[in-house]
């Protein structure tokens, strides 16, 4: 009785943070809002490496010194994410720094590869993604799997050994 | 039976929506923060990677020095045994990432030291086959030692854009360690009386310092891949 009321406890509970993780995300997707995940301290402390920030698009007449904004490559493959040290209008370009790099970025970034402002950053959720998509996680994952059918068959024996001691001593 | 199958139903419908959020989470796509500019590139491209170079703080080290020395014109004034006074501190530097990354140097002091103490920040592919003729490539060691110890100074500061930040030595991607040095000294004009390398030595100074090595990314514009 005690063992049932621990496990709908914990069902419960998996099940409120299931619930909140879905509303999460259909948040950020009615919101339009996309989320990347941190792989360095080059804007520590604002974030760090693990943390995931959540980013909305922008106009470029909206943008402002201070911004942290989502910058992608000319094609597209990869983004960044700095904070804008300064703006040049005429040229609609926007020069971004790293809060903990020492200096500006190497080139100033076109406006329209602006992806959007940095609405507000989580911590750690960014290492789901890193452990997910590192080269060892597969196998960590097989040996997890093959750790609980081990487990279970090592049970599932001494539980048929103890029954059939029970036979015996009857 | 019928609520125990519908238990299992939304148990399972619960797993469902929990691994999906998950997956949710795991493609995140990242953002990186690593690039240079390469200008071999007509097209000025962003080129991306990963930075990686091992952040060393050595924290304090004690520097023992029982002889000065002068930085000093030779042929004026004869000091012929610079390479031997020098206390040599060195740091190993490995970058497994993609990109190029400058290793910055800051030396403070980590308590109330005696006068005199210098350094000079290089790596032994620097040219120049001593510390001296090192030194020597980038200021000019002249008679007066007030005037090359203003250019060492300023040499160890940094200039340009990013000047203030130290001296940074730049660390190649996909390389074996680089072994980075930092050659300290004391000024024979500042200690010099009190300081002697004799049998009967006297006193024998320590200077304590703060070494701290930062990594960041190179933005000097190009290397060769």
């Amino acid at each position: 009785m005690k063992k049932h009321r621990i496990l709908s406890t914990l069902f419960i509970c998996f099940s409120l943070i299931t619930f909140f993780l879905a509303g999460f995300i259909g948040f950020l997707a009615l919101t339009h809002t996309k989320g990347y995940s941190v792989q360095s301290n080059s804007m520590a402390p604002e974030f760090g490496a693990g943390s995931v920030v959540f980013v909305r698009s922008v106009q470029a007449e909206d943008l402002r010194e201070g911004n942290i904004v989502t910058v992608q490559s000319t094609n597209g493959s990869m983004v960044f994410t700095h904070r804008i040290a300064r703006i040049d209008r005429e040229k609609s370009l926007v020069y971004t720094k790293g809060d903990n790099n020492p200096s500006e970025d190497p080139m100033p970034a076109d406006m329209s590869l602006v992806v959007g402002r940095v609405w507000f950053s989580l911590p750690l959720l960014g290492t789901v993604s890193a452990v997910m998509q590192s080269r060892m996680f597969p196998v960590t994952l097989a040996l997890i799997a093959m750790m609980l059918v081990a487990t279970r068959f090592i049970l599932t024996m001494v539980k048929k050994h103890r029954k059939g001691g029970g036979k015996d001593a009857a | 039976m019928l609520r125990k199958k519908t238990k299992k139903a939304f148990m399972a419908v619960v797993s469902v929506i929990f691994a999906l959020s998950i997956g949710y989470f795991a493609v995140l796509p990242p953002t990186s923060a690593w690039f240079y500019q390469d200008l071999y590139d007509e097209d000025r491209q962003f080129i991306f990677g990963t930075l990686s170079l091992d952040q060393v703080y050595l924290g304090t080290a004690d520097i023992d020095l029982p002889a000065a020395t002068k930085l000093e014109n030779e042929a004026v004034f004869g000091e012929t045994r610079f390479e031997e006074a020098l206390h040599i501190v060195e740091v190993d530097a490995t970058n497994d990432g993609t990109l190029p990354a400058r290793v910055y140097l800051k030396v403070t002091a980590a308590a109330e030291n005696p006068a005199g103490l210098h350094y000079y920040f290089y790596f032994d592919d620097d040219d120049g086959a001593t510390v001296k003729e090192k030194i020597a490539n980038h200021i000019a060691i002249t008679d007066n030692a007030a005037d090359t110890y203003t250019a060492l100074d300023a040499y160890n500061i940094g200039s340009g854009y990013a000047g203030g930040q130290g001296r940074y030595i730049v660390v190649p991607p996909n390389t074996a360690t680089k072994i980075l040095k930092i050659a300290f000294w004391a000024d024979y004009n500042v200690v010099g009386s009190n300081l002697e390398n004799t049998v009967n030595v006297t006193d024998h100074y320590t200077y304590n310092v703060n070494i701290e090595l930062h990594a960041g990314q190179n933005s000097d514009g190009w290397f060769t891949r």
